[in-house]
């Protein structure tokens, strides 16, 4: 697995990386672009051709499943203990990842978490047992990738994955509701407190099921219901889709809403032609195509007319 | 016919108003109980807009124009041609319904009334009028010269009609929409709180010092300032209060939970920029 990199100038600049392939896969570039080979933990050929090149070792899974603690502990077996370990620590608190290995003194946790990892910061963590010299290597890591060390408090969520989660989830808490549309919420945020991308084109972009599993994790580490996961976030990362794929908010039916129920202008003989048209309507279809669905939620405003403004 | 706006309170946010309608060609009746607190709004601005003023865009005949179209008004009943009034008092309940008591007493039944309320309920301002469906909410946001969004809220009562009113309204102040239902903080404030709420449970916890986790929002996040510093623009007693109805109107949910810190600077007089000493040092 060794490129033809490997044994050029940046030869003493390989890592040797196990994780998730998206996590991966957004780091990848940036690390080559610096000049970083990187090295599959576990393909052992390629680790044994790297050899004494491995400077450092990074260890990308996201999820609190025993498959954290495997590759963790797969590095740390492979890797020589002078060689320090940077490890997502977002779900999974660096001090509780440390505890699982034989070699603790070299791990810095690291807030890395697919969708954001654009920015020229890395939120770290260090353990208490964690030495100096390995938080000075993880420093100069980061550093050689353009990126700066900030060292944050050890806590599942860390500081913006975990605001940005539960930004995420109250504005699908809110759609859910029907406070307002999707569209609405982002394009809110956007114009009116200056977000850069809207709630649910954060979520979007993270990935609503890594988003339900933050919070998940954010719970299960502190025990407060805060970080409950609204119902149709936990249906969004059930399914896997993203928003642009449009998941059918169930929608009451106009005349039924108690609180929904506008007042109107319009005189008495509509209101009674609503109650009859009520009595005469077929039964609602639950589980009509996405399409059909989407075509009754349109509620596009209709075009205003300059004369209307001045009639109001 | 230019549409006619009353607003209701010469304060910070309805002088924003009244300056932000000056220049989309509307004309203005600027109503306070207070003579001299109007003379001053006036004033102050006459004193933007002739910072305005350029060559090209905006010249001296624009300015002149934009003045003549506010006119000052202490007298309730003198916003009765109005198209739209906006209500800008302060956020007290048993005001605005006293207020929108008496506009529904002196005005046409066409005319919208609008509040401008960030944390108070729609539906309970409307229920203070005889016709409901006429009243809903139009959340402006600071800077209101420079956000382009205004929040429609629609009251359980508001119709069709009122709601594509204001929506023409906002357009012709040059400004986007959206609409929310009448809930607890309506969308933005709601979804701030989270944004705040989470941040000041970090500073709370000891995660990192306030200006480490601005800077991580600013520069990882891409946000335009950090919670702590807009919060100090914002003023810090002002955001425990709103924090504070939003918690209560949430029935006490942990989610929308005011923080303590921010009693304890209010109750210190550190306010936030306004009173030079927040999170921040001004």
């Amino acid at each position: 697995m060794k490129t033809p990199n490997s044994d050029n100038q940046n030869a003493s600049r390989s890592i040797a990386v196990t994780g998730d392939d998206r996590l991966i896969g957004e780091l990848r570039g940036l690390l080559q672009e610096h000049g970083f080979t990187l090295v599959m933990a576990d393909d052992a050929s390629a680790l044994a051709s790297a050899g004494a090149d491995i400077t450092a070792g990074l260890e990308l899974t996201t999820a609190t499943s025993g498959e954290k603690k495997e590759r963790l502990l797969l590095l740390d077996a492979v890797l020589p203990p002078s060689i320090p370990i940077l490890s997502a620590c977002v779900t999974v608190t660096a001090a509780r990842q440390a505890s699982w290995m034989r070699h603790p003194e070299r791990l810095v946790g690291w807030g890395a978490f697919p969708g954001l990892m654009d920015g020229p910061l890395a939120e770290t963590a260090v353990p208490l047992h964690t030495r100096a010299s390995a938080v000075a290597s993880a420093r100069a890591l980061l550093a050689g990738f353009g990126k700066e060390m900030v060292i944050v408090q050890d806590r599942v969520g860390m500081i913006f994955p975990g605001i940005i989660a539960q930004i995420v989830n109250e504005a699908l808490f809110a759609t859910g509701q029907h406070v307002a549309s999707a569209e609405d919420i982002d394009k809110a945020m956007k114009c009116g407190a200056g977000y850069p991308l809207g709630p649910i084109e954060w979520g979007e972009r993270i990935g609503f099921a890594d988003v339900a599993a933050l919070l998940e994790a954010m719970r299960a580490d502190t025990g407060q219901d805060r970080f409950r996961v609204c119902p149709l976030l936990r249906q969004l990362a059930i399914v896997g889709k993203f928003w642009k794929e449009r998941p059918v908010v169930p929608e009451p039916v106009q005349e039924e809403l108690a609180l929904g129920d506008p007042g109107t202008d319009a005189p008495a003989t509509a209101k009674k032609n609503r109650k009859r048209s009520k009595k005469n309507a077929p039964p609602a279809q639950p589980d009509e195509p996405p399409e059909a669905a989407a075509d009754v939620q349109t509620d596009a405003p209709p075009e205003v007319r300059q004369e209307d403004i001045r009639d109001i | 016919m230019a549409l006619s706006i009353g607003i209701i309170g010469a304060g910070e946010m309805g002088i924003a108003i009244a300056h932000l309608a000056a220049l989309s060609k509307c004309t203005v009746a600027l109503y306070d109980i207070n003579d001299e607190v109007i003379r001053r709004a006036l004033e102050g601005i006459r004193f933007a807009l002739k910072n305005s003023v350029n060559d090209t865009t905006f010249t001296k005949d624009d300015l002149q124009l934009a003045l003549e179209r506010i006119k000052k008004r202490t007298q309730l009943a003198d916003l009765d041609t109005c198209d739209i009034i906006i209500e800008a008092a302060m956020e007290d309940i048993r005001v605005k319904k006293d207020l929108f008591k008496k506009l529904d007493t002196i005005t046409h039944y066409t005319t919208r009334l609008v509040s401008t309320t960030s944390s108070l309920s729609i539906t309970a301002i409307a229920s203070a009028t005889k016709k409901p469906e006429r009243v809903a909410g139009m959340r402006f946001f600071r800077p209101i010269l420079s956000r382009p969004l205004i929040e429609i809220v629609r009251g359980a009562n508001t119709s069709d009609e009122t709601v594509e009113a204001i929506r023409a309204a906002s357009d012709k102040l040059g400004r986007e929409t959206i609409v929310s239902r009448d809930t607890p903080g309506f969308v933005v404030n709601r979804i701030q709180s989270q944004f705040f709420g989470e941040a000041l449970h970090l500073l709370e916890d000891d995660a990192a010092p306030a200006a480490t986790i601005d800077r991580i929002v600013q520069l990882q996040g891409g946000f335009n300032a950090g919670p702590f510093r807009q919060i100090d623009e914002m003023g810090v007693d002002t955001h425990f209060e709103e924090s504070y109805a939003l918690f209560e109107r949430m029935f006490t949910d942990s989610r929308y939970r005011p923080h303590d810190i921010e009693r304890q600077m209010s109750d210190a007089g550190q306010r936030g920029k306004k009173s030079k000493q927040g999170f921040y040092s001004y």
